[in-house]
């Protein structure tokens, strides 16, 4: 597994070419934003030296332009974040298609965040050809705090069903996978019932 | 990064005779903050800018900390201008004990603090501010339009973050800078692979420069009162005396003689004040106060882009971080050109007693540290006074310049024109404060 931004885009120049690319998003420094980076991290552990053929696993806490980087290349992206929708803390979705992601307020520091990299590389055309976002209902984000429980718990739940389906040869696993398509105007988790991975 | 549904980002609405309009997060700023404008009659009311983030204690809990650590913990203020932090507190520090890190450490130090340029003014200009300038409500919907462009800005950008990688291990918050110098040195051929994709970027800074030259640009000229560091032989990027448009050509220790920070009723920011009068920091500020110091490319590009040697407009300042770019690049290639490998990766740093200033130049303008240490290294006191809090007061004028002089424009359109103002100054709220909400209230 690679960590951060700088790492990871240095070790995507030499390495094979990358399939499918697991990534989980977020500061590990700001409570259940560690998620991402976390759930990475499991994942990462669970399959040791063993990943599947031609899947990579990044916990990325670094600048949100350089994931466009990253991203390049890879036919399918299953990315990791914390959300905030109001559900209950630890409560999880899955989107795929072109769900309308935004980021939380306008407190990242450095521009704009996940949802806006993903806007960009779509924009751009260099968004991988099948996305799809796992989202887990965050409670806390404030500096130092740690990871609310029923988020860790989730986080696990979320690991062992990814390593499941992701040890599934990537050709197999990177057949596009639509969801409906959403009304825009809402946003990504206002409707977590209808998504049968909702933890 | 947290994502989640959108806010209601804006409400505008009439009742009673009174017009109002409510931004819950304004984008394209760093940071959060609160803009209110209340227009009566047709007169101006007030303007203020509003900070409701407490005060961030760094400096409080920078006491007690061991010498070596403020450069790492201040970085952690802000993640688009850390090298900022950590070059004003390794100076600072090293200041206070006695010591003085030049040759090709300085020049590496200098380095670092380009890719930070790069990176920043190209995210600036390209994601944040030419949104406003054509017409779209942020960078993605730029990218739509204007793919190619949009590509070379991140392009402009990622070479930044490479520079900033080799010299500081990772793009946000380095972690390969200490006291003294570096952890590690970086190889020469690692120096040597950033020379190609930092030749192409600068011909991407002169096109940068072209691009947004040609921008429509709202007649405003104030007369501010600008202050920079000031070098006789290099444009101030690490160190410098303070200079400023009144004359001022002090050392950076006198800092706190000429600058006063006072609490204001609206923020729990403070506001400062250069010799008792509101002043602005930043790339106007050092263009105007260093253009001879600019490479010759950077000069020939800003005359070429028809700017004389000062610049006055605050919507200009794209064109001026522009220029700032094609000069970071310049100095970057000379840097590694001249490259010759120090014989340690950093000078010793003991502790001493004793007190060490020093401001260092970054993207958005000047940044103070001052630190008080005992003969054990222990941090006794810490200040801080970054560059978005000084402008502070500046940026309240030219908005109230800008509503007088477009009082009869269409609401949203003076919103939006509220909005680009600040953005001028490009600022780092988050340094400062937290979160910008904007309000214009019309009766």
């Amino acid at each position: 597994m690679t960590t951060g931004g700088a790492s990871a885009r240095m070790a995507a120049a030499g390495a094979p070419p990358v399939h499918t690319l697991v990534m989980g998003v977020g500061n590990e420094d700001r409570g259940d934003d560690a998620l991402g980076p976390l759930a990475a991290r499991l994942l990462a552990r669970a399959w040791g030296d063993a990943p599947p053929p031609g899947l990579r696993v990044v916990a990325w806490t670094g600048d949100p332009t350089g994931l466009l980087d990253v991203w390049t290349g890879v036919q399918r992206l299953v990315l990791i974040d914390a959300m905030v929708s109001g559900a209950a803390p630890g409560s999880c979705c899955r989107y795929a298609g072109d769900a309308p992601f935004v980021s939380a307020g306008a407190t990242s520091s450095h521009g704009f965040g996940l949802a806006g990299a993903l806007a960009l590389a779509r924009a751009l055309g260099r968004a991988p050809p099948s996305v799809e976002v796992w989202g887990i209902e965050g409670a806390r984000f404030g500096a130092g705090e740690p990871l609310t429980p029923a988020v860790r718990a989730a986080v696990e739940a979320l690991v062992a069903r990814l390593q499941r389906e992701l040890a599934a040869p990537a050709t197999a696993a990177a057949e596009p996978e639509r969801d409906p398509p959403q009304d825009p105007s809402r946003g990504p988790s206002r409707d977590p019932s209808r998504d049968p991975a909702r933890s | 990064m947290p994502s989640g549904p959108a806010p209601e980002a804006r409400g505008a609405g009439r009742e009673n005779g009174t017009r109002r309009i409510d931004v819950e997060a304004m984008a394209r700023v760093e940071g959060e903050g609160a803009l209110h404008v209340r227009i009566v009659d047709d007169t101006l009311e007030h303007v203020m800018l509003r900070i409701y983030e407490p005060p961030r204690l760094f400096e409080g809990f920078l006491r007690g900390r061991y010498y070596t650590e403020p450069p790492d913990i201040t970085a952690r203020i802000c993640g688009i201008c850390p090298v900022a932090y950590q070059m004003s507190a390794c100076h600072a520090l090293e200041a206070a004990c006695g010591v003085t890190v030049d040759g090709q450490l300085r020049e590496l130090r200098r380095l670092l603090y380009c890719g930070e340029w790069i990176e920043s003014h190209a995210l600036h200009v390209y994601m944040l501010h030419a949104p406003d300038f054509l017409g779209y409500p942020s960078g993605v919907h730029l990218a739509a339009d204007h793919r190619a462009i949009v590509e070379r800005g991140l392009r402009l950008k990622k070479v930044g973050n490479d520079v900033m990688i080799v010299l500081g291990g990772r793009e946000i918050h380095p972690i390969n800078v200490k006291l003294g110098g570096f952890y590690r040195l970086p190889r020469e051929a690692e120096l040597r692979a950033l020379r190609e994709p930092l030749l192409r970027a600068r011909d991407d800074a002169v096109a940068t420069v072209e691009w947004v030259a040609g921008f429509d640009f709202p007649d405003l000229e104030p007369e501010r009162v600008f202050l920079s560091l000031s070098h006789p032989d290099e444009y101030p990027l690490n160190e410098g005396r303070l200079a400023s448009s009144r004359g001022l050509d002090v050392s950076v220790s006198a800092f706190e003689q000429h600058v006063r920070e006072e609490h204001v009723e609206h923020s729990t920011a403070l506001h400062a004040a250069l010799d008792g009068e509101p002043y602005m920091v930043g790339p106007l500020a050092r263009y105007a106060l260093n253009y001879q110091q600019l490479s010759p490319l950077a000069q020939e590009t800003a005359r070429a882009a028809g700017l004389g040697e000062v610049v006055r407009n605050p919507f200009k300042s794209i064109v001026v971080r522009a220029i700032e770019t094609v000069y970071a690049c310049d100095e970057a290639l000379r840097i590694i050109d001249g490259y010759e490998p120090p014989e340690f990766a950093s000078v010793e740093v003991p502790p001493r007693a004793g007190r060490g200033h020093a401001c260092t130049e970054a993207p958005r303008g000047t940044l103070y540290h001052r630190y008080t240490i005992n003969d054990e290294g222990i941090v006794l006191d810490a200040r801080i006074v970054p560059p978005t809090a000084q402008t502070q007061a500046v940026i309240e004028q030219d908005v109230r310049d800008v509503v007088e002089a477009h009082m009869n424009v269409p609401h949203e359109q003076l919103q939006q024109l509220c909005e680009q103002t600040v953005r001028n100054h490009d600022p780092c709220i988050s340094c400062a404060t937290h979160f910008l909400r904007l309000e214009v209230e019309r009766r």
